[in-house]
Order: C-alpha cells, then structure tokens, then sequence
C-alpha cells in the first residue's frame, strides 16, 4: 500500500534520513521505533506530503506521491489521518469543533451528518462530557484521544501516529494502546505508528522496524525483532526490558 | 508550506559568501512573504465562511487596541502642540498652531503612530500566535485536514489589519487634534475657535487620502511581517520569541521608510 524507495532528506547541511527503505502492507499495523531525532517523524511527514524526499521516491498504491500537486495532494492526504504528537488541537476551538473541523471544512456533509460522525467518534475514544472544553482545559491524554477523534473522522485509510503515548502515565499509555488496537478492528484500517515505547510496539504492532541514524536496521515481527542480530536493536531492547521478557517473549 | 523549508545550500565558508547568502535569505524571504500576503488576499471570496474568525480579528486589532491608540494619540497632538506652540510664540504666530498639529497628524502622525501601535501589540501577538502553531505542528495539521493555512489562517488576519488601520488612523487624527486644541487653549492662549477655523482652512482632502493611504500599506506590511515571521517560526519556545521581536523590529523599519518614500512621492 505505502512504500519507500531508498529515501533520503537533509535539511541544511544535516542529512535525517540516509536511504531509508520498507513497505506497509494493507491494513497491517507498521510500527517504527528508534531513539530521538533519527528522522521517525519526518518519515511520517514524507508519507503525506508535509516534506518532500531530497531523492528517493514514495509510492501509495502503486504511484508515486512525488509529482503531486494542488488537488492531487488535496484527495492523497484525504486517505490519511494523522495523530500528532502534541495533538495539534486548534486552542480557539472546542473538543467538539475541533473534531468536526476538517468535515466542516471539507463541506460535503449537511451539519446533521457532520454531528452524527462526530457523535459516533466521541463516543468511540469515551470523550463524552468533554464536548464544550478547550484544549487548554483537558489532560494530555485527552488531547491524544481527541486527536486520534479528529484524525479518524474522515475514515480513511491510512492512520499515522507519531507517538501517541509519549508523555502519558504507563496507565493513559496502554488505555492509548488498547485504542489504536479497537480503530484497527473496526475500521480494518492500515496503522503506522512512531514511537520509542517498546511496549506498545510489541503490544500493537503486526511488525516493527527499527530506525537508527537514518536508516531502517531492522524490520520484522515482534517475535523476529527480538531476536534480531543488530546490537543496537539488543541495546536498545535491554535498555527498556531489564526484566528479560517482553509480553511472554523470553529475550 | 514548502516554501519556509529550511535553505539546502550549504553553510558559507568566508564573509563574501555570508553576505551573498544574506542578501539571497532576505529577498527570497521578502519574495515569500509578499507571495503568502498576495495569496491570502486572493481568497477574499472565502471571507463569508470565517465570518467568526474575521470578527475576533477584527476586534483584536480595533477594539482591544483603542485605549492605548486613545492615549497615544491624544497625548501626541499635546505634544506637537506644545513643541510648535512655543517655539511659534517668539514670531507671535501661535495662532498658526491648529494648522501644525493638524497637517501633522494627517499626514504622518496618525498613520505612522497607529502603525507602531499596531505592530508593537497586534503584529507581534500574530506571529508568536502562528509561531505557536507552527512548533505545536498545528500548521502541518491543517495542510494534512486539507485546510489551506494561508486562507484560514493569514486571509481574516491580513484584512482585519487592513481595516482597522486606517479606521484607527482616522481616530488617532481625530484624538491627536484635539489634544493639541486642549494645549492651545490652556498653555498657549490660543482660543479654540481659532485653533478650530485654522485648522480646518489648512486641512484639504489630500492630507486626509494619502494619510488613509499610508496607514492601509502600513497595515498590509505589518499583517506580511507577521505572518511570514509566524509562518517560518522553528526552535520552540525560543523560536515563538523571536519572530515576535523580528515582527516588531522589521515593521518599526518597513513603516520608517516606506512612510519617508510615501511622503517624497506625494508631497
């Protein structure tokens, strides 16, 4: 469904991402993991558009999403919906309104139609009773969960997340776990996930790569990763598991 | 938003290189910021659909900005008064003051006062705004919602600055006039009626027009400075900071100078 060919992007004279590589199968949940600034979230830039490769090429659905341009791009970033990090929720508007915004904006919908896909989204992240808050006046967790609402109201078909559980308690983290597991089985939609939370990405994840220093080291299963010969995925492993065992998988 | 990319060139290596580089940043920079102003105005024709937004702007940049403009103004028109007041005393021409303060304010104080206000209050408060939504991805979020930032976000923003300035200009004129008629008539011995008459005998459309004139550019500039300032907002915190200090520093500049050339061409 989505792929990279040999990517790479340098802002200035910094290169982020070095050649990088993969494939997401339809309705497969990729989760690419890695430390900090070693370009995760900047691939996911790449995959809608927000950034453009310095050379390599992306190709959704077979095409390559290089060449597109105004409307193009309009309809390509239609089948994705995005998690930011920080949720990227507009301050002015309310929980509601924010939700509903980019089916406002699309203007397709009557406003009876636009409010029952909202009803049904708030419903689905149990954000009810929050309807009327400001940002500013909700939990961090809360923020994700609205962000997610907003990122699937449009039911499309690709979902990215750039670490939807960076900054929340272990509790609120796996509760986004559980979550990102629910929209998948009920929507069937194809998920990529950034994140440096070993444990979502096994708990999550049909596959995890590993990306370090602008390239993908290591790609596989979670029972695959594991086992994985690179000693930077070991190190990087062990540093989050002292323990030895990962979800009923022994190291 | 391609264009506030990080510039691929790699770094300069000696100061003529650095200087070359500086002059390419600015005028790619200038050239982007008059495309971003040039774009938003383009689509006008969406206004009715943010209709909500264009009124908080518009409030922002008018009504919450009056009481300050009030004082300013006021306290200017005293201040040419009494400046141009004594100093025409020792030919006995302080009668003549109305004529001063008035001229004055029409053509260059009002604009040019209303100017700082607005991009010391409102310019800044735009770009650490934008900046603000461009390091929390809120801009990337839009582009990805399919919502063109430059139409919802710079088109009421421009056009409220756009407005208001000249509105809050004619304001200014009319404040600062009268305090200079207060100082006439209380330090100066000018009668008010005197001040009045003169005043308006010396007062012609053109000093009206082309004070509205300068005060809509200055209000276009101010609405580009900040937008492209927000808009190329990186660095966080200290990013947001900064293109609220550049906004005001660059406006203060571009209102200095362009006032000056506005001034030699229709006078």
């Amino acid at each position: 469904m989505l792929e990279f060919k040999n990517v790479k992007k340098q802002f200035g004279t910094h290169e982020v991402l070095k050649g990088v590589d993969f494939e997401v199968e339809d309705g497969e949940t990729l989760v690419i993991v890695g430390p900090s600034g070693t370009g995760k979230s900047v691939s996911l830039k790449h995959m809608v558009g927000l950034l453009r490769p310095t050379s390599g090429d992306i190709l959704f659905q077979g095409k390559s999403i290089l060449d597109l341009k105004g409307k193009d791009m309009v309809n390509h970033r239609r089948n994705f919906g995005m998690l930011f990090q920080s949720g990227a929720l507009l301050a002015w508007l309310t929980v509601e309104q924010n939700i509903a915004l980019p089916l406002v904006e699309q203007r397709k919908l009557s406003m009876k139609e636009i409010e029952k896909k909202v009803r049904h989204s708030i419903e689905l992240l149990g954000l009810e009773g929050s309807e009327t808050k400001r940002p500013s006046e909700i939990s961090g967790g809360m923020k994700k969960r609205v962000g997610l609402a907003r990122a699937i109201v449009m039911e499309p078909k690709v979902v990215l997340y750039d670490e939807p559980t960076s900054g929340l308690d272990p509790v609120m983290s796996r509760h986004i776990d559980e979550m990102i597991k629910d929209m998948q089985k009920e929507f069937g939609i194809t998920s990529i996930v950034v994140t440096h939370d070993l444990h979502s990405a096994f708990s999550i994840g049909d596959r995890v790569a590993m990306l370090n220093k602008g390239k993908i080291i290591e790609i596989g299963a979670p029972e695959e990763f594991v086992k994985s010969e690179e000693p930077f995925v070991q190190e990087f492993i062990k540093a989050q598991f002292s323990a030895g065992y990962i979800e009923g998988i022994k190291l | 938003m391609k264009f506030f990319e990080p510039n691929p060139l790699p770094e300069p290596q000696n100061k003529l290189q650095a200087l070359g580089r500086w002059v390419l940043d600015s005028t790619r920079g200038a050239g982007v910021a008059l495309c971003v102003s040039f774009e938003a105005l383009f689509h006008i024709y969406r206004l009715p659909l943010r209709r909500a937004e264009f009124g908080r702007q518009l409030m922002n940049a008018g009504v919450k900005c009056f009481l300050v403009t009030s004082i300013v103004a006021f306290f200017t028109g005293m201040i040419l008064a009494l400046q141009t007041g004594l100093a025409l005393q020792d030919w006995n021409q302080e009668n003549l003051v109305g004529n001063i303060v008035v001229q004055t304010m029409c053509r260059e104080m009002g604009p040019f006062m209303t100017a700082l206000i607005l991009a010391a209050a409102i310019g800044s408060a735009y770009a650490a705004e934008i900046g603000t939504m461009k390091v929390s991805e809120e801009i990337s979020a839009l582009e990805l919602m399919a919502i063109n930032p430059v139409e919802f976000l710079i088109t009421p923003r421009l056009l409220a600055l756009i407005i208001m300035c000249p509105v809050l200009t004619i304001y200014t004129d009319i404040l600062g006039t009268l305090g200079g008629m207060l100082v006439s008539e209380t330090q100066l011995n000018v009668y008010h009626k005197v001040y009045y008459r003169i005043a308006m005998d010396s007062l012609t459309n053109k000093e009206i027009y082309v004070g509205l004139f300068k005060s809509l550019v200055f209000g276009f500039v101010i609405g580009t400075v900040s937008s492209y300032k927000g808009f190329s907002t990186s660095n966080g915190a200290v990013g947001v900071g900064n293109a609220a200090r550049t906004t005001v520093v660059t406006s203060f500049l571009y209102i200095l100078i362009l006032g000056y050339f506005m001034t030699r061409i229709f006078y």
